[in-house]
């Protein structure tokens, strides 16, 4: 029992959280601040390429540990910064998908979409330009 | 019975195939919808013909003792992506403003073009963003406090205008600026006047590193009254009082109805989990008399207990005119042009100093519940956030007083 607790653990700790975006997108790779600032609202555009980001809902674990790996808001704070950059015309509201593999499907479509998903999740035809550190 | 409303939707239905042609590639578009509410109870103590708490600009409507309708409103954002590098988005805002005002108004109404990433122009209907919050200030849920403070608030209540924006928005490495340039009008109604916002150019910087943003904010513009009799009068009297002191100066200079107004504004917001804080000052150099300087500030501070959000705001506005330009004291008594032309003929000068307490509780994702406890200082004579009975010439109590306000609201973003 111990032991395959021990190693759901470990498969769970060994997921790591990749920034995703499409495989014909000129974007190649980006520092964390740059993915801070996207999801943020910050900018809407990286690298002088317009970009449209995808987001989990709001109750999923992965988004959670995303959000609170790149900024220091809380989920409060977050939602608060958005409703004003969306109100204020600055940004785009926030497209939402149920899943990581469903937000992966959603990347290969879109040539401007942006998003994070679960590494496992990634399949050919999304470009993996930003990797979460293990214990960020 | 039921043959009407069915013959009803036959007839809509049929109205939409016709327009099928038309209406698929507009449906085929990624529409987006989303919006705000806030549903809020006010109170003010005492209450009484001035101290009865109403929204800036929205004075001359009735108050009750608990009065849901001076701070609920719903505002609705519908966008679209009509092309590529081409947007579209409108915001409708229905709440009751002033006597004169429509219940629903395009808050927001702009096409939006992006020649590249890092440029946007938007034509339309837009907001220049003077002050932090100014772009959103309808969106309480955005904010830690109940409702965008008075001050410095009030010295821009209609700040969106018809006209052209244009955005740059960059990023050094961990610091990303977003500059915006923006002219344009607006016609708009503040208590039971129609007021002209003219010639308005403002610009507006944000620079955020990490957990901070800095804003500062420039506009020039030209405000007057459109459909204001008394103060027409007023104008002319005090023009003519003036020439009779001799002060040519100020007859030829003095035009309530094209005040030019010069606005400077400076902000900072530190959000890092638990601590949230906001700082902003915004200074006015007009030609209205009697308050060419108006200067009003304020602060908030909050700290969060998993979702639940204590915070404190202090603020404060003060305006004054040099004494030298006083040029006449006339009969209160002989009707309201000439006590208006009183009025802005004196040197004055006014205080109102809010302290603020209140609880933010985030009781699910997108939905806040607050409570806020408001006291309002005034200087004699100031009517502030206060109702004052129209067509009179006193705006607010003769002393030095202070109301106590609480409020509690239910808000949220869907």
């Amino acid at each position: 029992m111990i032991a395959l607790l021990s190693a759901l653990s470990s498969a769970v700790s060994a997921t790591q959280i990749v920034v995703v975006v499409n495989e014909s997108s000129a974007i190649t790779s980006l520092s964390e601040a740059e993915v801070a600032a996207l999801f943020l609202r910050q900018v809407q555009t990286v690298s002088n390429t317009p970009v449209r980001q995808i987001d989990l809902p709001a109750d999923d674990n992965l988004r959670q540990r995303f959000y609170a790996s790149i900024t220091q808001l809380n989920a409060q704070q977050l939602q608060a910064q958005w409703a004003r950059q969306v109100f204020s015309g600055k940004a785009t509201m926030p497209k939402e998908v149920r899943s990581s593999p469903d937000l992966i499907a959603l990347v290969r479509q879109r040539v401007d979409a942006i998003g994070y998903a679960d590494g496992r999740d990634v399949t050919p035809g999304v470009r993996v330009v930003f990797t979460l550190q293990k214990g960020e | 019975m039921q043959i009407l409303p069915i013959c009803r939707a036959l007839a809509l239905g049929l109205s939409i195939s016709a327009l099928s042609p038309v209406l698929s590639p507009v449906l085929a578009m990624d529409w987006e919808l989303g919006g705000f509410y806030s549903l809020t109870a006010v109170s003010s103590s005492p209450f009484d013909d001035l101290h009865r708490y109403a929204p800036q600009g929205d004075q001359d409507r009735s108050v009750s003792r608990v009065d849901l309708a001076a701070d609920s409103k719903v505002g609705v954002m519908l966008s679209a992506d009509i092309a590529p590098r081409w947007r579209f988005s409108s915001q409708l805002l229905a709440r009751r403003g002033s006597s004169n005002e429509d219940p629903i108004q395009a808050r927001l109404a702009f096409i939006e073009y992006r020649p590249d990433g890092q440029w946007t122009i938007k034509a339309g209907r837009t907001v220049q963003g003077l002050l932090l919050n100014e772009e959103a200030m309808f969106t309480d849920y955005a904010n830690l406090l109940i409702r965008a403070a008075q001050e410095p608030y009030a010295q821009v209540p209609k700040t969106m205008i018809d006209g052209i924006a244009i955005a740059h928005s960059a990023q050094f490495g961990e610091v990303t600026t977003n500059l915006r340039a923006s002219v344009g009008q607006l016609t708009y109604y503040s208590q039971q006047f129609q007021r002209k916002v003219r010639d308005s150019a403002g610009v507006a910087l944000d620079v955020n590193y990490h957990d901070l943003l800095i804003h500062a904010g420039y506009r020039s513009l030209r405000v007057g009254f459109f459909n204001a009799p008394a103060t027409t009068a007023a104008t002319e009297f005090v023009r003519s009082v003036a020439l009779a002191q001799g002060r040519e100066d100020i007859a030829e200079g003095y035009d309530f109805g094209n005040v030019a107004s010069k606005q400077y504004s400076v902000g900072l917001e530190y959000k890092s989990a638990p601590w949230t804080v906001v700082a902003e000052a915004l200074y006015t150099k007009s030609s209205f008399r009697p308050s060419p300087h108006n200067l009003g500030w304020k602060a908030v501070l909050g700290y969060a207990f998993g979702n639940v959000t204590p915070y404190l705001g202090v603020g404060r506005y003060t305006y004054s005119s040099p004494k030298e330009d006083q040029i006449a004291v006339v009969d209160r008594t002989s009707g309201v042009a000439v006590a208006t032309a009183n009025y802005l003929a004196q040197a004055s000068s006014g205080a109102q100093a809010t302290l603020s307490a209140g609880i933010r509780w985030d009781l699910a994702p997108k939905t806040a519940l607050k409570l806020q406890w408001d006291r309002i200082q005034r200087n004699a004579g100031v009517q502030g956030w206060f109702v004052s009975p129209r067509d009179s010439s006193l705006l607010g109590p003769l002393e030095d007083n202070h109301t106590n306000v609480l409020s509690a609201s239910l808000q949220g973003v869907f």
